[in-house]
């Protein structure tokens, strides 16, 4: 039992509207820091200056724990440190 | 050696002269052992002085010496058909070290590095509004490293752009690692291995490029999401892998390429609790080309004891799929294989514990210290790593004859670190 030419036809445009739909979510995340302007003023950044709030707040103990982690692991690389050396 | 050292005597004499007035300068020591006899001690120095309002650099030095309990060559024993009931041997005199056949192993990596940072206002220059204060941030990384069997050489160049006030930031780093295995003759792997002759002697190429946000959500949340790519090809494996199936010995033989993805999540939050707590909150999400996906999620939690003493209790969950060749047990048909059980699929843990001792209005005291520079901040740490779902010691002897593994992999380091001012 074949499906019709018909339910074909619609079951591609369904799934360009999907691709679509995800192109437009995509887009919409990328962009959303233009829509966010001052929402924060500098002089209400007391909190997210305080050194706990860093990101990177001890960059040494990253580096060294972005070095031990892919020796035991296999999901190593794709991220924004770019190390040298194998250590192992 | 001489290299070693007059690389290491340049590094120390640029640490000095790039010191001033404002700079830091920062050590940190880092003490690594684990239940397969693993030992490293990381020392890492490193200065970083602005050198006027645009450019600034940073200059740092890591030495770590590593002893290990090292594999020892399979070759040297007697076949085992695949599936034995066996007895790991343990014994020190089992081991014979990789390169030298001596043991233990004891190798030493020095690897200075230095990052040059231009930082200028593009935005304020071309906009009306003067107030404005958006900079752009360029940095060129380079790192050199070496081991007495495996040099790696690392190029990286990043920008940052702020937005709206600070309020948002957009980065995009690239970077590219040339890196080469240079063994002893007898652990070279054969010209077939399509690895091995990729760029024709073991060398291996790896191009990372990321895009990051960072965004200031509330005036007490703040998130950011990264993307990476990564692309290796050449020589992905160990020389010193070898398996041995039947009374064959092989190689360890991956695919020359690999390709990976991931996606990154973070979020800070502030707490206005007692003196002051901060949750991070971390989500990373990976996928490669060798079909393996993995899920870590990682919180760690920030609190202010008193004014100036940090306490950070930390959680890390890393949960991964095989990748698609490996497997516990292999036989001559298997084209790829490997010995390396990271490649296999599993569960880890880790938890971690660290206090920063923070001074923040230091006042100068004379006669203490070093002349002109003084301590700012402390900190100490461990961390102790479980892998929650071992091998059976089957699998780990038909993986690691001859090799000193436990079935129940835990480790544990300890860093402490002190930074300076002037």
């Amino acid at each position: 039992m074949g499906r019709s030419p018909h339910r074909k036809d619609i079951m591609e445009e369904f799934r360009t509207m999907k691709v679509i739909i995800i192109c437009i979510r995509l887009a919409v995340f990328l962009a959303s820091p233009f829509f966010l302007p001052g929402c924060v003023m500098q002089y209400q950044r007391q909190y997210l200056g305080d050194p706990i709030m860093l990101f990177d707040g001890d960059s040494e103990e990253k580096s060294l724990k972005t070095h031990i982690y892919p020796r035991r692991e296999g999901s190593s690389g794709g991220d924004t440190n770019a190390g040298g050396g194998c250590g192992c | 050696m001489l290299k070693r050292c007059m690389a290491g005597s340049i590094l120390c004499a640029a640490t000095v002269i790039a010191f001033g007035q404002s700079d830091e300068i920062s050590y940190k020591f880092q003490q690594y052992s684990d239940n397969n006899n693993v030992k490293v001690s990381t020392n890492v120095i490193r200065a970083s002085k602005r050198i006027n309002d645009h450019f600034s650099l940073s200059l740092s030095g890591l030495v770590d010496a590593i002893s290990a309990a090292s594999r020892r060559d399979v070759r040297s024993g007697s076949p085992l058909s695949t599936g034995a009931s066996v007895s790991l041997p343990r014994t020190p005199s089992a081991s014979v070290d990789g390169i030298t056949s001596a043991s233990p192993t004891d190798e030493k990596r020095l690897q200075p590095s230095a990052t040059v940072t231009f930082t200028n206002d593009f935005i304020k220059m071309l906009s009306s509004d003067k107030s404005n204060d958006d900079p752009t941030t360029f940095s060129i990384t380079g790192i050199n490293s070496e081991e007495n069997d495996y040099t790696a050489r690392t190029v990286s160049a990043a920008i940052s752009q702020d937005l709206f006030q600070r309020n948002t930031t957009l980065g995009f780093r690239f970077g590219k690692i040339f890196s080469r295995y240079h063994p002893a003759v007898r652990f070279v792997p054969s010209p077939s291995d399509a690895g091995w002759s990729y760029f024709g002697d073991g060398r291996r190429e790896t191009d990372n490029l990321s895009a990051s946000i960072t965004q200031g959500l509330t005036t007490t949340t703040i998130i950011s999401a990264v993307a990476g790519y990564s692309y290796d090809r050449g020589y992905l494996t160990r020389p010193y892998n070898v398996y041995r199936v039947g009374d064959q010995f092989r190689h360890e033989y991956l695919p020359s390429e690999h390709r990976s993805i991931t996606f990154s999540g973070l979020f800070n939050q502030y707490i206005g609790i007692g003196n002051g707590m901060a949750v991070h909150l971390e989500y990373r999400y990976y996928e490669d080309s060798w079909e393996q996906k993995s899920t870590t999620v990682g919180m760690e939690i920030y609190s202010y004891i008193g004014e100036r003493f940090i306490l950070r209790p930390s959680f890390r969950i890393y949960s991964q799929s095989s990748a698609f060749f490996y497997r516990d047990y292999y036989s001559a048909e298997d084209r790829y294989l490997t010995t390396d059980l990271k490649y296999r699929g599993g569960n880890s843990y880790t938890f971690g514990l660290k206090g920063s001792y923070v001074i923040k209005d230091f006042v100068k005291p004379d006669g203490i210290g070093f002349p002109g520079i003084f301590p700012v901040a402390i900190d100490i740490g461990a961390d102790y790593y479980l892998r929650a779902s071992p091998a059976d010691p089957q699998v780990l002897y038909s993986h690691y004859n001859y090799y000193h593994c436990s079935s129940e992999f835990n480790a544990l380091w300890v860093q402490s670190g002190i930074r300076f001012a002037y």
